[in-house]
């Protein structure tokens, strides 16, 4: 590669950055604007004619339904951006596309039209799988070639490491617009290792305006004009808040120079009178006090997250050198200087710009890293030189370091006598004959930067040269050790046939790429060839936060096998797999079919993630909310309850009906930041016992209350004996207490299920929810109907009244039990069928 | 084969680099680069990651020999590398194992001579901590702790020259007492003093080690099962499971050490596929009787029919006896037994219903009656059954007279 390229593609702001292999320096270059940073936003003036950058950005707060900003948010959902004003539907990798076509246009013609260039787009730690397709997406779409991604925390520690010589343990607080990512990286001699990654997907600067705008711009509205209580939603009024906002966080930027500012708008700029009559104007003192009280829970909980990441490496903040800042909102000092002190870190000093350093980092590593097509060419002349040699010299391709070392491998016995000598071919250092042994080392010197070549030379007893080799070894500015998977990856196995599914991690959240391995799982049935059955590999992800989802899905169908063929229970089914350094993944399966190997690799990965409706974030919401409460039962001083309460807020308010999908995509964020603080109180050892303890107590406790007097004595015996198991699941803290807690609870069910009387109450019950929840409402509607009928049956009428013997079997509550469970039976799935379809396909692969 | 040994000694990050406990983190870095000019670079590198990392640093020191001088270390793992039984051989060929008298010793004696003395010394192990002379004397080592012990025997287990029943028997049950005393608090305590040599923060979470100790518990199981399935006999294995068992649980309290309730486990995976034979055939037979009895065969064959039958079951009983204990003891179901139950229980309705074949009937539910003696829930509606045709016999020789 000739030329290297960073882009940073951002939420609110991008910016694009060379690297120059030669000289070892970056290059940011600046929009027809002279800024560093190009705002992420796209306008269609009245002639829809399309402007990017800085002056759609202006334009956003008068004509917002002519822009599109915030795209980035909703790469991978399918979500559609939609410019009512200009009547266009872009997609957000449509939108993504433009913005990198823009960024590219500031580079000279003769990189432009280089056709040797490597591209490094970075994207947020959270990325997963679909987000980080739809940006390759984009970038294809924006016709750029060689395209890899990186993490934004990497890229930052890059750009940091670069002018930072010291070496030592970094912990890096990238604070955006809507995100805050979290990184502990170790330099050592310019090698930069991540440790690891946190953060919090929901808070940033726009929070932190949205907390001005609610504490100070609407009160003082209020206060001053004749406005109605509806503001928010009021069309009249929409544009006042959007045009405060945009005032607020002008001032915002303002008070990171001064120790008070204000938030400005004139009548002229606003445009709109009160219900009085009278014009429309702000003028809002804002001082730093008001301000860091307004955001001292926010930061609080950045410092929470930072501890949390440190913590997972098991160092303490005595072993770090210092904060790296990035991100906007980290250019106000009281805000480095609060959470320096809190982490008992201090704060860099140095020169690194908060909003350049990622798309500078991305262009070191783009710079750092075997390219795909200079590694494939590499790799086959390995190969060809490998095959025909039993002697191979292996160095460190690329490396920071002012020397570099090679190696003398040689496969089998070693050749009596054989000599070897390495000459550098840029400065004629010669190493001298060398006696050839296996394990030998080397050490050369590389005296440029860039490629420095040497020739290997073995010589046979009597000086015959045998064999010559080229070796290249970069010298790069800073090395990236290879990079953590911020995901973990997994397929879904059966420990037993029986058992619960559960996850076999094929590659685990920091795990250092690229990665790639096999492993032997097993079929958990018989397949037979042209039954309509299959063996189902489900891949998933887990994200730092805990989240799990559905990545894809490899099936080998009875129709994909040769007739008369099967594949037997227990057949060992070989997996391989990949997560390429951009984080792609590739998986396929090898398995013997009647003594022929086959192998499968048809995965259908999900495209795009699945944004569910508003209705369902609430209902996700006040689930959340109860297991809010029910934590709070016997944990009560935990910081983490109230800020789970605080981001379920969201989502308990969100209007059902609410039509502005960035506040609904917003509230299903919270409830997995919320989710996630609950995962994480459960987890911590302490209380994971104090709540399973509760849990089984419980569910013994409601058994001798109310089903023990119906069991039968086998049933109390196997009841008795599982709340032992459970307990002893406790006790070793295993995984499988979830399993028996679900059993016994089964259990009590299953009792209580033979009861007329709890069968009776149990339609009540349902057929008073709303038929909205049910996949098939008609269905649903009909089956309450049957019920109703059945409920006037006198059997039931003389159960209801106390008038019939328990012993008595009646007729009419065995069907309405069936009614019942054909009620249970219908799904509600609120229209996530494709991923619900993969949910619902049995896991039958046992583990190794 | 590549999941059991993932905790394998000889695939520890220890290992993979030559490190030591005792190594510094720059250290493992310059093992890390020189080895993987040699070595697979992946693993090595891999290796480095998780070594150099405090935090995940925790898995590889609670599967390696915890407390065991790094000196005497590499002792241990050439006896390892050099059993006869070793047919896991690392593809790190590069070991540089400090050179003492051990090592010299075993470097010179010829291959076969070597393997026997590793044989020799490994055999010890299985052996209660009195026995542990061959091995003392070897290696200096005087005590190895619970937690080193236990991986050692794994490793041991997964290069066992021979695997009789009786040998695997005495394997398990040393790694099913071994794991019995591991203490996570003492666990804790060594590995932070091996720590402070090595310069690494300390561990403060005891929770860090516990989950650790369960992660090696999983690997212990999978050790058992390859142990298992290289007997070649699915009865073999019955018999060795039971015993197992047998040995080590403790009747009165009905107390089973947590390997064991593994082991079981294990031993159900591995006999999944028999099994599932073995309840096609009685399902095959329960047809077959059925057909017999519709088509009036002559009693001979019927009744040998009935015989074969009544053979399948006991012979399956035998295969399920562990697992059913194993289900029964923790209160789950298992459903093959209710299956098979059923469908037998059922037969003998069937034929007293529709031929009146009462001491046929009476036969094969007394014989279900003993199979599933341990399942109170199928063993009451058996007995029910019984009553009633014992009534029906009553009734029928009141009759008579």
């Amino acid at each position: 590669m000739e030329n290297y390229i960073g882009i940073d593609l951002g939420t609110t702001n991008s910016a694009i950055c060379t690297y120059d292999k030669e000289t070892l320096q970056t290059r940011v270059w600046k929009s027809p604007e002279q800024n560093d940073v190009t705002p992420s936003a796209i306008y269609f003036d009245r002639n829809e004619r399309q402007l990017i950058g800085q002056t759609a950005y202006n334009a956003v707060p008068r004509s917002p339904d002519s822009c599109a900003t915030l795209f980035k948010r909703f790469m991978g959902t399918g979500m559609p951006i939609e410019l009512s004003a200009v009547n266009r539907t872009l997609t957000p990798e449509e939108c993504s596309a433009e913005i990198l076509k823009t960024l590219f246009g500031y580079l000279p013609e003769e990189i432009r039209n280089s056709p040797d260039i490597g591209t490094v787009i970075t994207v947020p730690a959270a990325f997963d799988q679909m987000k980080k397709n739809a940006t390759l997406k984009a970038a294809e779409m924006a016709g750029i070639g060689s395209v890899e991604l990186v993490q934004e925390p990497i890229a930052a520690v890059l750009s940091f490491m670069k002018t930072h010589q010291t070496d030592g343990i970094f912990l890096i607080y990238d604070l955006g617009g809507g995100t805050l990512d979290i990184t502990i990286a170790e330099s050592i001699r310019k090698r930069v290792d991540l440790l690891a990654n946190g953060g919090i997907e929901l808070c940033g600067g726009r929070d932190f305006d949205r907390a001005l705008v609610d504490n100070l711009v609407r009160p003082w509205l209020y206060d001053n004009f004749d406005l109605p209580d509806d503001l928010a939603n009021n069309p009249q009024f929409k544009k006042l808040l959007r045009l405060a906002t945009w005032a607020t966080e002008r001032a915002k930027i303002e008070l990171s120079a001064k120790n008070e500012s204000a938030i400005n708008l004139y009548e002229d700029e606003i445009r709109m009178n009160d219900l009085n009559g009278d014009e429309i104007y702000l003028d809002i003192p804002l001082q730093r006090d008001f301000y860091n009280d307004l955001i001292a829970d926010r930061v609080n909980e950045t410092i929470h997250a930072a501890r949390e990441t440190l913590s997972k490496t098991g160092y303490t903040p005595n072993d770090v050198e210092c904060v790296v800042w990035v991100g906007g909102p980290t250019h106000y000092k009281p805000l480095r200087d609060k959470v320096s002190s809190e982490l008992g870190i201090q704060g860099d000093i140095s020169d690194v710009d908060p909003m350049t350093a990622v798309a500078e980092g991305a262009s070191i590593f783009a710079g750092s890293i075997r390219w795909e097509d200079e590694q494939g060419q590499e790799d086959q002349e390995d190969q060809e030189r490998q095959a025909a040699d039993i002697i191979i010299f292996n160095a460190i391709d690329r490396t920071p370091d002012d020397t570099s070392k090679i190696a003398v491998r040689v496969e089998g016995q070693p050749p009596v006598d054989y000599k070897f000598q390495i000459v550098g071919l840029d400065d004629g250092s010669d190493s001298g004959s060398l006696t050839l042994t296996h394990g030998e080392v080397v050490t050369v010197n590389l005296t440029k930067p860039g490629n420095n070549t040497f020739k290997a030379s073995v010589y046979d007893a009597t000086g015959n040269l045998i064999q010559e080799d080229e070796i290249v070894i970069t010298k790069v500015d800073v090395s990236p050790g290879r990079v953590p998977s911020e995901l973990s990856i997994a397929l879904e196995v059966l420990g037993r046939i029986g058992g619960e599914p559960e996850l076999e991690y094929l590659v685990t959240e920091s795990d250092l790429l690229p990665k790639n391995g096999d492993t032997t799982v097993r079929a958990g049935e018989l397949l037979e060839a042209g039954s309509g059955n299959s063996l189902n590999f489900k891949l998933r992800q887990k994200d730092a936060m805990g989240n799990q989802s559905d990545v894809g899905l490899l099936q080998i169908e009875g129709t994909d096998l040769p007739e008369g063929s099967s594949i037997p229970i227990n057949t060992d089914l070989k997996c391989f797999y990949e997560k390429t350094l951009g984080g792609n993944i590739k998986f396929s399966v090898e398995v013997d079919v009647a003594g022929t190997v086959m192998v499968f690799d048809d995965v259908y990965y999900f495209e795009e993630g699945f944004t569910p409706a508003a209705s369902q974030v609430i209902e996700k919401g006040l689930h959340i909310q109860k297991r809010i409460e029910h934590i709070e039962e016997f944990i009560d001083d935990d910081p983490r309850l109230e800020q789970a309460r605080r981001k379920v807020e969201l989502s308990t308010m969100l209007d059902p009906d609410e039509p502005d999908m960035e506040k609904v995509l917003e509230a299903n964020q919270a409830n997995s930041e919320a989710d996630r603080l609950l995962k994480q109180i459960e987890e911590d050892p302490g209380n994971r016992r104090q709540i399973r303890q509760s849990d089984l107590n419980k569910a013994v406790g409601f058994f001798d209350n109310y089903i023990r007097q119906h069991a039968r004595p086998a049933e109390e015996t196997a009841f008795d004996n599982l709340a032992e198991t459970a307990q002893r699941s406790i006790d070793n803290n295993d995984n499988d207490f979830a399993d028996h807690l679900d059993e016994l609870r089964g259990r009590n069910f299953e009792i209580l299920w033979r009861q007329d009387w709890f069968v009776i109450e149990e339609f009540k019950y349902m057929a008073n929810l709303d038929a909205e929840r049910f996949d098939d409402s008609d269905r649903f509607e009909e089956l309450v109907h049957i019920g109703t009928q059945l409920m006037e049956h006198p059997e039931i009428q003389e159960i209801l009244a106390g008038r019939r013997e328990a012993t008595i079997r009646s007729e009419a509550v065995d069907q309405l039990r069936g009614v019942v469970a054909q009620i249970m039976s219908i799904p509600r799935t609120g229209g996530a069928a494709d991923h619900d379809a993969m949910q619902s396909m049995i896991t039958n692969i046992l583990a190794g | 084969m590549e999941n059991y040994v993932s905790m394998d000694l000889l695939r520890n990050p220890f290992y993979i680099l030559n490190a030591t406990q005792q190594d510094s983190r720059q250290r493992i870095i310059e093992l890390a680069e020189k080895q993987s000019l040699l070595s697979d670079v992946d693993k090595c590198m891999a290796a480095r990651a998780e070594l150099a990392m405090p935090r995940k640093r925790v898995s590889a020191e609670v599967a390696w020999l915890p407390g065991v001088n790094p000196k005497r270390v590499y002792d241990i793992l050439l006896l390892l590398e050099s059993s006869v039984g070793n047919c896991l051989a690392s593809d790190n060929t590069t070991s540089t194992a400090p050179v003492d008298s051990l090592t010299e010793v075993l470097v010179r004696v010829p291959y076969a001579k070597k393997s026997t003395i590793a044989d020799e010394v490994l055999e010890t192990l299985k052996f209660s901590k009195g026995d542990f002379t061959v091995v003392s004397e070897f290696l200096g080592i005087r005590k190895l702790t619970p937690i080193a012990r236990a991986n050692l025997i794994a490793a041991r287990m997964l290069r066992l020259p021979d695997y009789r029943p009786d040998v695997v028997t005495d394997w398990i049950l040393a790694i099913v007492q071994t794991f019995e005393n591991i203490n996570p608090s003492e666990v804790q305590a060594i590995l932070n003093v091996e720590r402070e040599a090595s310069g690494f923060p300390a561990i403060t979470e005891l929770s860090d080690i516990t989950s650790e100790i369960q992660n090696c518990r999983r690997y212990y199981q999978q050790v058992i099962k390859f142990a298992l399935d290289n007997i070649h006999s699915a009865k073999a294995r019955a018999k060795v499971v039971m015993t197992v068992v047998e040995s080590a649980t403790d009747s009165d309290t009905n107390r089973w050490p947590i390997l064991v309730e593994d082991s079981v486990g294990a031993y159900g995976d591995s006999a999944a596929a028999f099994l599932e034979i073995e309840e096609k055939n009685i399902e095959a037979l329960d047809k077959k009787i059925r057909i017999a009895a519709d088509e009036e065969t002559s009693d001979p064959i019927f009744h040998s029919i009935v015989d074969e039958l009544l053979q399948t079951i006991e012979d399956w009983y035998v295969m399920v006896q562990p697992i059913q204990l194993s289900k029964n003891r923790q209160g789950l179901r298992h459903n093959a037994s209710h299956d098979a139950a059923d469908r037998v229980r059922l037969l003998a309705i069937y034929l007293f219903n529709e031929y009146d074949e009462l001491d046929l009937s009476q036969e094969i539910l007394n014989m279900l009656k003993d199979v599933f003696a341990g399942i109170p829930a199928i063993a009451e509606r058996i007995t029910a059954d019984l009553e009633a045709l014992n009534r029906i016999a009553e009734q029928r020789e009141q009759q008579i007279f």
